[in-house]
Parts: structure tokens; sequence; C-alpha cells
């Protein structure tokens, strides 16, 4: 036994010179650049990815700048009766509505609006179904049984006709139709964190953590979250096309913002009597709503391929 | 370890060196089942146990994989609540800061989404130990005692080697200072190369910081290096337990026997150590559905009738601390002539 711990020693101390500083650095640098590129070359292997953050870009600078780069106002200020429903025109791109606003500067107004909402409902349903699946996930036993059971009975309905009953419920006005609609979306995220957690929490590093001594609570935030960011982000990503629908279409049956608000939803609604007159009072917002929701459908699609998971 | 061939006595368990008593540990794992999801049967991982580890001491638990031996590490940890038994080991204030577990698999212990030196800090920040600054400090000084570069620290695990990873897993489990390390199977998930390293990292850190291990292994010439006591383990129960030397030089369980048998011997040194050929046949059981009384019978060259009745206690076998749970050691109902 001596002879051989001497080697192991003599072997060792030869072997720890592990990288130097420099290279260590170097070398991480060059992790972080290897890494970049196969995220670029994924990407350009899907264009489609590259295309949807581009037309996402070109909605956040168009919500952000609206003001500013919106040609009219959007509100009564624009308000035009004497010159009415207007075709599209060089002064007006996509016409006018009956009142005779810009309905261009609307979308661009509209677009804060669905945005905002849109981040905000699944804000609320992501914190909500993420936190409670990390529960079930994670505690398992009486609290999981709850919390699946609840989840199995909201998917029996229909998410849509859920949130409408619900914003039925509660009455018309824009909070109430995001929480209708975060009320119907929660489950989602809680079943795909539950069945997410189920398998990380077999990770050794899980253990580790308990045996550490770290509270439920950071186990499963600082520990399980951040492994399953990545099913959790494409599936936020492709949701937020989803939930822009809904919003638009719970705000077309007259459950969202009140008319003179520029939300798209509405906007259909006000020239569907028209729409064979004035064909662009309805179709230009339903252009908006189709294009915001392939933008994350292509941008969920690409992480989908990039990150390689699995969702629903 | 080495110190124990040249003063086998000096280091004898003496109770107030005892760092670890566990006696009567159990673990059972129930399965549920049917419509009510009742309790329909229960899988006996560990079933009365009883050892002590000198302070200072390694412990080592070899037995096939399925008998109960990481089991025992993390019950001791409190990762599983023990079904019965007692431990105490009454100097540890905050259990888990004088007790912490090194895993097998250390590309699975460490979280892949975290820096090593967050890793490292973890348990620093859940105890509240120090500052930021005496925190980072900490860290570098844990890197620098496990050999790590310290520059690593800013590296994900996956851009380490399983040594290097092994070594941030052990650099976790010292940072509290702690008494008593569980050691499941550190090193089974590494190259043979590497695996010496981090044995003798072990065995550096436990002269440096005075640990007390519990090392489980599957690896009996490991076990045989490192440990100064044994326990061999079988279906949930020690069936042998003495000092490392006794027990490879002088095995009295057929169980012992067959692990002993079946390491391949490098010289003829080695060979000596290896008791004749006996090999126990068919596979382990499943441990939901064990054989009564001895619960190695099954598969025991030697078995016998007392073998069906009553499991065997422990029987002196004659050295001083060796004990073997089986009837060929007992007067009574041993047959006649030698053992073996």
């Amino acid at each position: 036994m001596g002879p051989e711990r001497q080697n192991v020693k003599e072997s060792e101390a030869a072997t720890r010179g592990e990288p130097e500083p420099e290279q260590a650095r170097e070398s991480s640098n060059r992790e972080r650049r290897q890494r970049f590129r196969r995220i670029w070359y994924q990407m350009k292997r899907n264009p489609l990815t590259i295309i949807g953050i581009l037309m996402i870009l070109s909605m956040v600078f168009v919500a952000i700048f609206a003001p500013v780069i919106a040609p009219h106002p959007e509100d009564r200020a624009g308000h035009n009766f004497e010159k009415g429903a207007v075709a599209p025109s060089l002064e007006h791109p996509m016409g006018t509505d009956t009142q005779g606003r810009d309905i261009l500067s609307r979308i661009f107004f509209g677009a804060r609006l669905s945005l905002g909402m849109g981040v905000v409902v699944l804000g609320i349903a992501g914190t909500a179904g993420i936190t409670l699946g990390l529960i079930a996930g994670y505690v398992g036993g009486l609290p999981q049984t709850i919390i699946m059971r609840l989840t199995d009975t909201f998917l029996a309905l229909p998410g849509l006709i859920l949130a409408l009953a619900v914003a039925a419920t509660l009455g018309p006005s824009l909070i109430n139709l995001m929480l209708a609609i975060a009320f119907a979306w929660w489950t989602q995220y809680a079943r795909l964190v539950h069945g997410e957690v189920l398998s990380v929490k077999q990770e050794e590093f899980v253990e580790a953590s308990e045996a550490i001594g770290a509270s439920r609570i950071r186990v499963m935030f600082r520990e399980i979250l951040p492994n399953i960011m990545s099913p959790l982000s494409v599936k936020l990503t492709l949701d937020m096309g989803f939930v822009i629908i809904a919003i638009a279409g719970l705000a077309f049956l007259g459950f969202g913002a009140e008319p003179p608000t520029p939300d798209w939803g509405v906007m259909i609604a006000q020239g569907r009597q028209h729409v064979i007159n004035y064909w662009w009072i309805s179709v230009f917002p339903g252009l908006a709503i189709s294009y915001t929701v392939l933008a994350f459908n292509f941008l969920g699609d690409g992480l989908r391929d990039i990150m390689d998971v699995e969702v629903n | 370890m080495s110190q124990l061939d040249s003063d086998p006595f000096e280091h004898l368990p003496t109770s107030d060196d005892d760092l670890l008593r566990v006696s009567g540990l159990k673990k059972h794992f129930p399965i549920h089942g049917g419509i009510l999801n009742r309790e329909v049967d229960r899988v006996r991982a560990v079933d009365g146990v009883d050892f002590t580890i000198p302070r200072g001491k390694t412990f080592g638990l070899v037995g096939e994989s399925g008998c109960g031996k990481t089991t025992i590490g993390k019950t001791l940890l409190r990762l599983h609540e023990p079904t019965g038994g007692d431990l105490s080991a009454k100097e540890f204030k905050p259990i888990k800061r004088d007790m912490q577990i090194v895993f097998q698999d250390p590309s699975s212990s460490l979280n892949p989404r975290r820096k090593v030196k967050d890793i490292v800090s973890e348990p620093l920040v859940v105890h509240g130990w120090g500052t930021g600054e005496e925190r980072r400090e900490r860290v570098d000084e844990l890197l620098d005692s496990v050999g790590m570069p310290v520059q690593h620290k800013h590296k994900h695990p996956n851009q380490l080697s399983g040594g290097q990873k092994q070594r941030v897993g052990i650099a976790r489990a010292i940072a509290l200072n702690p008494q008593f390390l569980v050691l499941d199977e550190p090193t089974s998930s590494l190259d043979v190369s590497v695996q010496a390293r981090i044995v003798h990292l072990l065995e550096e850190l436990q002269e440096e910081i005075g640990l007390t291990y519990l090392f489980i292994s599957h690896d009996l010439s490991l076990i045989n290096n490192v440990a100064d006591i044994v326990g061999v383990m079988y279906l949930g129960r020690i069936v042998e337990m003495g000092k490392t030397e006794d027990i490879f030089r002088n095995p009295q369980h057929p169980y012992t026997r067959a692990l002993l048998s079946a390491i391949k011997p490098l010289n003829d040194r080695d060979r000596e150590l290896i008791p004749d050929t006996l090999l126990a046949k068919g596979e382990i059981p499943d441990p939901r559905d064990q054989p009564g009384g001895c619960a190695f019978r099954t598969r025991c060259p030697k078995a016998f009738e007392p073998c069906d009745g009553d499991e065997p206690n422990l029987y002196e076998t004659g050295d001083d601390e060796h004990a073997a749970r089986c009837y060929l050691l007992d007067e009574e109902h041993r047959p006649d002539g030698p053992p073996w």
C-alpha cells in the first residue's frame, strides 16, 4: 500500500497543474463563444426563428414609440365624422373608421394594449401556475392531489368559455378581462411545471441542497426552477400568441376595453357591420393580430427546436 | 487507514471516542397501491442496523447494489425519515452543519444551472455564514483545499471533468466544517486514475480537519484501502462487522467470503488474502420478498437447518470487535468440525 500511495501523491502533484489563470479565462471565453455559435447555427437552420424575433421587435418598437410614429391621434381627437370611413390612401395607409380615425394609428396604439395585456396575463397565470406546479411536484402528497385534481377540473372546461364566464361575472373592464384569462390559463403552467419537477427532483443536486439544509422554497425556486426554464420559456412564448387572440376575442364580444380605446378586438367588432362596404376597418386589425400571433409562434417553435424540449 | 497496520489496537472503538452511534436503524419504503392508495407492501431497505463510528475514523459499508447501504447514508442525514431506530450524535448541534454528504455521481449532484462558486457557497448562504466578502474568500479557500484551481469558480459544472466535479462536491460538503461526512460511492463514477486522486484527497482532508467518514462502496479493494472498520451489508442488515484487517484476513460470514472471492487478485500476496472460492448462488432476492430466517440462506452454499428458523444474531468470531450474523459461528448449531 505504501509505494502505491506514494505514486498517487506524485501523480497528483504532476497532474494538478490544471489550466493557468489566463488559460482558464480564455477557455471560459471560448466556451461562451462556442455556445453563442451553436445557437446562431441553430437559428440559421431555422430562419423562421429570426423572422419571429424581428417581427416581435418591430411590434415592441411600434408599441413603445406609438405616440411618436403614429401619423394621427388615435382617440377622440382623431374624430372626423364628416370624413367618415375613407378607403386606404397615402394619407391613411389603412383607411379610417366610421368616425374618421386613422386605422394605422389606432393599430399602433393597440399594439401597446395587446402586448401589455398579454404580458400581464402571462405574468399572473405564469406566477400562479409555476408556484402551484412547483409545490405539487416537489412537496407531493396532499397538496399534489389537490392542485392536480383542480387542474384536471379546469381542463374539463374549454379555456375560452371559462374565461368568458368569469369575465361576464366580473363585468366588462380591462382588468377583469385579464384576470379572467389568467384564471383560465394558469393550469397549463401548473401541469407543465408539475411534470418537469417530477423528473428534475430525482436529480441528486436536489438532495444535495436538502442535505445542506436549504428550505423547501429555496430548493424549489433556486435549484429546480432554473432547470425547467427551457420548456417553460418555450411554452410562455407560444402562449403569448394564444393569449393575445383570447384577449382580442373576448374584447370583440364586448368583455374588454370600452370603445374609444384602440383595442384590436374592439376595432374588429366596430367594423363588423361595415365589413362589406368598408372592409379595411376590420381587416387591418385582424391582420395585426395574425402578425403578432405568427411572430410568437415562429419564435416559440424555433426556441423549441433550439432548446430541444417537448412542450405539452 | 495505514496507521492501522502499525498499531491495530490503538484505535479500538471506545465509547468516549465514538462520534456517531446508530442502533436499530430501520428504513422501510411503503408501496402504495389499490384504489384507496393504501400501503400494500413495504421495502425493508434498512432493517435494524447497529454500528458506531469512532471519531476521526472511516467506517466502510460494503454490499451489492440494492442492499441498503446508500439508504443508511441518506437516512443518517435525514434525507429519508427513519422508520425506526436511534441515532445519537450528541455533539451535532444543527445536524445539517455537522454532517454532510458527497454523492456518487457528481454530474447529477451539482446543479447544471449554477456556477461553481454558487454551488460551493450555497451551504454558507443557507446557514447565513459570514458576509458576502467572507463567503467569497471562503469559496476560494475551499476550492484550494480540494485542489481545484480557483479560477474554475466561474465555470458551470458541465465545463468540468468528472474528477473536478467531484472536487466541487467535496468542497461543498466541507464548506461548513462538518465533523462527519457520508461518502456515497464517491469514486465509482470516475475513471480509475481519477479515483485514486479523489481517495487521496479525502484521506488528506480527514487528516487535516479530523473528519469522520462513512464510506459507502461496493468496491472491496477500495474499502480495504480506506476503511478502519468495515460493515458488510446484505438485504438491509449488517451481516458482518469488524476491523478492516480482520474482515479481509478472517472473513466469517459466507456472504463476505463470497464477495471477497469475487475480487481478482493482482498478485500472489493479495491472492493469499482471498478465501477459497465460494460463490453465492443466483441473484439477490427482491427486498420486498425476503426469505425468512437468515436472509442469505437462499444463496448460501453453506446453508443448513437452523438457517430456516429465526434470523441469526451477531456471533463473536474470536477476533476483537469482529462479529458475523451466521449460525456457523454458533456453538449450539454449528455442525461438527470447523466451518470452513
